[in-house]
């Protein structure tokens, strides 16, 4: 009976240290997931699938994947369409949030690359105030 | 380990208290009833006219076949419509071979959406119309009749899209009365909402 009582303490301490140590890694872009979820979410959804093909996927999106340096600029100036995400044809204008400062633009960009499915890598601050300050080929606003 | 035991009773009691088992088998009426000379009115959807995204008129005799799915939104809204929409596709999903389930979508914005815009808007969900319409019509009519639905509208120029809105994903049934809600932001609660739906074709089945 001690035996079994010790081994499931044990199993709750390992259980307790791993859910910790799970909730370390999900805060890592914790800023970024808060703003993603309160300017993004609502057409681009919590879990980034978008929907239908009205608004395009972030998560698991090729177009993300060939263009990691636009987004930022997108956010901040918005992008209009179409645009073809995974062989589907999106053409609802996104504006841009002006009101968003490069270090948040940074946080919600590396929130974004790393959640979900993803696995883009991470942007550097020089990285993103590069894209915001440039003019990438194939936006139009 | 008495003690032990005790306290394993107690859980199994608070995690049977937490399953959901107690679902009726026949759904409420909703809404404000009216009560006259002891004869219960029951709430229902008032009389409508509308057009859909084909331009045909449709008013509630066109569901009085049917059990149907009612939100509001209009297409531009950067709020919680797009949410709400994606959690009404989950439903027509689950219903999409349900002969007497219907789907509406009402727009608060009829100017700019027009039964063109709303064809075009059904066709990018990649849903049939004849399943799920889209319907537009009288700005005023509409604001009054989202009322009606539970859904409350605010203008609002600070608001994102000019519009303030609640979305509510309604059920009414055959003859017009409101049986179920469900908060259309909530995926939960739209959970809740389809065993109620299933529990209301129940109904007309067991009719038969």
């Amino acid at each position: 009976m001690n035996t079994a009582l010790r081994t499931s303490l044990i199993l709750c301490f390992a259980i307790y240290f791993f859910a910790n140590l799970m909730s370390c890694t999900d805060g890592r872009f914790k800023q970024g997931k808060v703003l993603y979820e309160y300017h993004c979410a609502s057409c681009h959804m919590e879990d980034g699938t978008g929907l239908a093909e009205l608004y395009p996927p972030v998560n698991g999106s090729d177009y993300l994947m060939n263009n990691r340096e636009k987004l930022p600029y997108i956010m901040r100036y918005g992008i209009e369409g179409p645009l073809t995400v995974n062989g589907l044809e999106f053409d609802i204008p996104m504006s841009g949030i002006p009101e968003l400062s490069a270090v948040e633009i940074s946080n919600i960009t590396n929130y974004i690359l790393s959640a979900w499915t993803n696995k883009l890598g991470t942007m550097s601050f020089e990285e993103v105030m590069e894209s915001l300050n440039s003019n990438p080929a194939g936006i139009n606003n | 380990m008495k003690k032990l035991s005790i306290l394993f009773v107690l859980f199994s009691l608070t995690l049977l208290s937490c399953q959901d088992s107690n679902l009726p088998d026949k759904l409420p009426f909703i809404g404000q009833h009216q009560y006259i000379d002891g004869d219960t009115i029951l709430y229902k959807i008032p009389s409508f006219d509308l057009i859909n995204q084909d331009e045909e008129s449709i008013n509630n005799n066109s569901f009085k076949d049917h059990i149907y799915i009612s939100d509001f939104f209009f297409t531009s809204c950067p709020s919680i419509c797009p949410k709400v929409k994606k959690q009404m596709l989950r439903v027509y999903d689950k219903y999409e071979n349900e002969d007497i389930i219907k789907m509406v979508s009402h727009t608060l914005d009829p100017k700019r959406d027009n039964a063109e815009i709303l064809k075009l808007y059904s066709s990018n969900l990649g849903v049939d119309t004849k399943k799920w319409m889209f319907l537009t019509g009288d700005k005023d009519e509409l604001r009054e009749l989202a009322l009606k639905y539970f859904v409350a509208v605010v203008e609002d120029e600070e608001a994102p899209g000019g519009l303030d809105h609640s979305g509510k994903i309604v059920v009414v049934d055959k003859n017009g009365h409101v049986r179920a809600f469900a908060e259309g932001t909530d995926p939960d609660d739209v959970t809740e909402l389809m065993k109620e739906i299933d529990i209301l074709i129940n109904e007309y089945s067991s009719e038969d």
